[in-house]
């Protein structure tokens, strides 16, 4: 039995009916073809797979897409624009935060809630807030300095 | 990795709720933040035929800030139970930051973890440690059911078939001296061992002592011994006497490390809370 769902997906309404077992993750990419977002461990250990919802982030592989019924969810797809790219792309561009790119969506919506709840630019605190989004390739370090940056601190 | 097929239910009131679980004839799960229980599904360590989703109900989400006690409802979040809760009972803002990551957090919920009952769950620990009552409502009504009374065995919460819990009640703390310390391996990881410590302090000495520990046991659990110890002492020096906590915990032997590594771990937890308790302005 399948259930009938209603949300928003970067802004656009989303009518769609799918197995009550679907993940949010798999929803956003067999369902909607947004592969942005990434499945690493789909157990929620690594993060890869943080998206927004409603503005605050979660593990999209540990939300079942019905329990996000009428709420809004933001991916990667959501972020840039027709006149480019999102300040958070050009930060993380700019200190070389990405290598191979996987991990990197869940890191945007684990910044992004940074910036709306105004997190302070301290490196103790960014890498705490941090630490639920592992990266195999960068060693953090870039991470950090292009985080802070967008919090307004000195990078 | 993906769980086996259920039925889904939504269901917008507990009493509904709890009519779809007693139908269902323990077949059925409650589903809240889905922190624990789809991962769990995912694995197929469980498969419930029927999923009785309580994230709709809207009188599980308050939090009541009454003249003696916090009712905190069961799909509050731990994310907006440490928000709320930082001004009035710093110690759970302070222990529920170690609980997960925020992306955690921002889903998992407060009745979700008792039930689950993790012998790690930092709510146990500080349930224990704050006097707190639990409030289940079944098919035979609604009871409350003393936090030292709750966790029963290994992830084994005193819940008959069809009761769900509804929320914590936290009796408002006068005035209270308090320290909170884990110990894991990574940042946002599940304990090796933890102490949530609660003193009531008179001219200096310690008058009441509320110990809750994680990881210590098969369930959260109360520290009587070192609570017994801790009573009467002054307050400056008292955490020398944490080791008492030897006679409370029998921790598990498991990949992380053997039961004596976490019985010591369990004596170095309690005596960076008391000192934390002492030490605080
Ligand atoms: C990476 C990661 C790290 C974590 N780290 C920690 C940690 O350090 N400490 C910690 O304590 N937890 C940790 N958790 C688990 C987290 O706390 C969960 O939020 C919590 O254990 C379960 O809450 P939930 O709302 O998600 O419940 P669910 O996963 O939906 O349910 C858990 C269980 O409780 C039952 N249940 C849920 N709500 C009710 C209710 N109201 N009445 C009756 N039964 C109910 C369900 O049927 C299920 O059996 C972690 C999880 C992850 C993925
Ligand atoms: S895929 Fe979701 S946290 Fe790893
Ligand atoms: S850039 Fe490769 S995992 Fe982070």
């Amino acid at each position: 039995m399948k259930v009938d769902l209603e949300l928003t997906v970067n802004g656009e309404a989303v009518g769609i009916s799918a197995d009550p077992r679907t993940t949010l993750a798999d929803l956003l990419r067999d369902h909607l073809g947004l592969t942005g977002t990434h499945l690493g461990c789909e157990q929620g250990v690594c993060g890869s797979c943080t998206v927004l919802v409603d503005g605050h982030s979660a593990r999209s592989c540990l939300m079942l897409a019905a329990a996000a019924q009428g709420r809004e969810v933001t991916t990667i797809e959501g972020m840039a624009s027709e006149s480019g790219l999102h300040p958070v792309q050009e930060a993380f561009s700019r200190h070389h935060a990405l290598q191979c790119g996987f991990c990197t969506p869940g890191f945007f919506a684990t910044v992004l809630e940074m910036m709306s709840e105004g997190v302070l630019a301290d490196e103790a605190i960014v890498r705490e807030r941090l630490s639920g989004n592992l990266c195999r390739c960068t060693g953090y370090h870039n991470i950090v300095t292009a985080t802070l940056e967008l919090l307004g601190g000195r990078p | 990795m993906k769980p086996a097929a259920f039925v889904y239910e939504r269901p917008s009131s507990i009493a509904e709720a709890v009519q779809l679980l007693s139908e269902a004839d323990g077949e059925a799960k409650v589903l809240a933040g889905g922190q624990s229980l789809v991962p769990l599904m995912a694995f197929r360590l469980v498969s419930p035929s029927m999923l009785v989703d309580i994230g709709a109900i809207a009188e599980l989400g308050d939090i009541d800030s009454g003249p003696d006690t916090i009712r905190i409802g069961a799909g509050v979040t731990h994310r907006r139970a440490e928000l709320a809760l930082g001004p009035v009972i710093p110690l759970v803002a302070v222990g529920l930051r170690e609980l997960g990551h925020v992306a955690i957090r921002n889903v998992g919920t407060v009745g979700g973890s008792l039930a689950h009952a993790d012998p790690a769950s930092e709510w146990g620990a500080l349930a224990l440690a704050l006097d707190a009552s639990i409030s289940v409502t079944g098919p035979a009504g609604e009871r409350s059911v003393g936090a030292d009374r709750f966790f029963l065995d290994w992830m084994q919460p005193d819940l008959m078939p069809g009761e769900i819990v509804t929320g914590l009640h936290i009796p408002k703390p006068s005035s209270m001296r308090w320290g909170f310390v884990e110990i894991a391996r990574r940042r946002g990881d599940f304990a090796l061992a933890g102490a949530a410590v609660n003193l009531g302090v008179a001219d200096g000495v310690i008058a009441t002592a509320r110990v809750g520990i994680l990881g210590g046991g098969v369930t959260p659990l109360r520290a009587h011994t070192l609570e017994a110890a801790l009573t009467g002492m002054d307050l400056v020096g008292a955490a020398e006497v944490a080791e008492a906590v030897d006679a409370d915990v029998d921790p598990l032997d498991d990949q992380h490390g053997p039961a004596r590594y976490k019985r010591r771990l369990a004596r170095v937890v309690c005596e960076r809370a008391i000192r934390q308790a002492a030490e605080a302005a």
